[in-house]
C-alpha cells in the first residue's frame, strides 16, 4: 500500500506533511505553489496521515 | 548601479498608483536605500559565486538553515504575532488591509520555513525537520536582527512594519535575483523560486502601507525611525540564506 495526493483536490494545508512519520511528504520541487507530493519510495502506506487531511478525497491509499 | 537594482527599481519602486505626501516620502526613503540595496546586490553576486566556485555542497546546508532561523515556524510566529498585535483591536477598522497583509504573510514565511527545511531534507543532511530544533544555526542569527523580538519592541507602531517591509523584503527580492542569475541549482531553485514571488508581494506591502498612510509628520516619524535602524551598517547586511554573512555556520 501507498499513499498519494490529488492535486486536483489538495489545498496544501501541510498536515499530512506533519503527520508522516516517515517523512514522505515534502513540498514539490521548484513548484511555486506550495503544493506537496508523496515520495513513493520513501512512503510505508501506513496511512496514519489520512485522518488528519481535511478535504475527503484528497489523499488516497492505493495497492502496489 | 547594479543592472538587477536599476530594473527592480524601474519595474516595483518607482511607478505609483497615486500621488501624494506618503509617495514623496517613500522617494525620499529611498534615496537613503538605493547605495546600502546596491552594495547588498553585489554581496549576493560575490557569495553565489564564490559558493559555487568552493566545489562543495556545504554552502547549501548553511544557506537552508539561516533560512530557517529567519523563517522557520519559531520566528514566523515571533514576528507575525508581534505585528499583528501591534494593531489594537480599537484601530482595527482603521488599519485592516495591514491586517490582511499580515496574516497572508504568515502562511508565507511558514512555507519559506518548510522550503529551507526540505532543501535539508533533501540534501541529506537531517531526516526530519524536527531535527532542526535542536540545531542552533537554525534557530539563531548573529546580528541584532529586525526578525528579532527586541528590535520589533521599539517599533510597535502599526506603520512601523512598513519601513521594515519596504527596506527588508526589497533586500531578499534583490538577494533571491542575484544568487538565481548565478546559481542555477536544483535544492537552491527549489528553496528561492516561490519566495522570489512573495518576497515582492511583502514588499509591494511596504509600498502600499507608505504610499498610503505615511501622509503627516506623525505617521511619518515611525517610519523613518526604522530606516533609521535598518540602514546602520551592522543591521542591513542579509541573512546567509540569500548571500550575506548572517548565520547558518557552525557557532564559534
Amino acid at each position: 500500500m501507498k499513499v498519494r495526493i490529488d492535486q486536483s483536490l489538495c489545498i496544501a494545508c501541510g498536515l499530512c506533511r506533519e503527520a508522516c512519520p516517515e517523512g514522505a511528504v515534502h513540498p514539490m520541487m521548484q513548484e511555486i505553489h506550495h503544493r506537496f507530493e508523496v515520495i513513493e519510495k520513501e512512503c510505508t502506506g501506513c496511512g496514519e496521515c489520512l485522518p488528519y487531511c481535511p478535504v475527503p478525497g484528497a489523499l488516497e491509499q492505493y495497492e502496489t | 548601479m547594479q543592472p538587477i537594482l536599476e530594473d527592480f527599481l524601474t519595474k516595483w519602486v518607482y511607478p505609483v498608483g497615486f500621488a501624494g505626501a506618503g509617495v514623496d516620502f517613500r522617494m525620499r526613503q529611498t534615496e537613503r536605500c538605493i547605495p546600502v540595496w546596491d552594495n547588498i546586490v553585489a554581496g549576493a553576486l560575490k557569495t553565489a559565486a564564490a559558493d559555487l566556485k568552493s566545489g562543495r555542497d556545504d554552502w547549501k546546508a548553511a544557506r537552508a538553515l539561516a533560512g530557517y532561523a529567519v523563517e522557520g515556524p519559531c520566528m514566523s510566529i515571533k514576528q507575525m504575532s508581534t505585528q499583528i498585535l501591534s494593531v489594537t483591536v480599537d484601530e482595527q477598522p482603521k488599519y485592516i488591509d495591514l491586517q490582511r497583509m499580515r496574516a497572508r504573510q504568515i502562511w508565507d514565511e511558514v512555507k519559506h520555513g518548510q522550503l529551507h527545511a526540505d532543501v535539508l531534507i533533501r540534501g541529506g543532511w537531517v531526516k526530519r525537520e524536527e531535527e532542526l530544533m535542536d540545531d542552533p544555526r537554525a534557530n539563531t542569527q548573529p546580528k541584532l536582527a529586525y526578525f528579532g523580538m527586541t528590535s520589533m519592541f521599539p517599533h510597535i507602531h502599526p506603520l512601523a512594519r512598513a519601513g521594515q517591509h519596504y527596506f527588508n523584503e526589497a533586500t531578499a527580492c534583490l538577494s533571491i535575483t542575484a544568487t538565481l542569475s548565478v546559481v542555477d541549482d536544483p535544492l537552491i531553485r527549489h528553496q528561492l523560486r516561490s519566495q522570489e514571488v512573495e518576497e515582492m508581494m511583502h514588499f509591494m506591502e511596504g509600498k502600499y502601507q507608505i504610499d498610503a498612510y505615511a501622509l503627516t509628520p506623525e505617521d511619518q516619524k515611525p517610519i523613518e525611525e526604522v530606516f533609521d535602524f535598518l540602514l546602520k551598517p551592522w543591521a542591513s547586511a542579509p541573512t546567509r540564506a540569500l548571500g550575506g554573512a548572517g548565520g547558518g555556520e557552525p557557532p564559534a
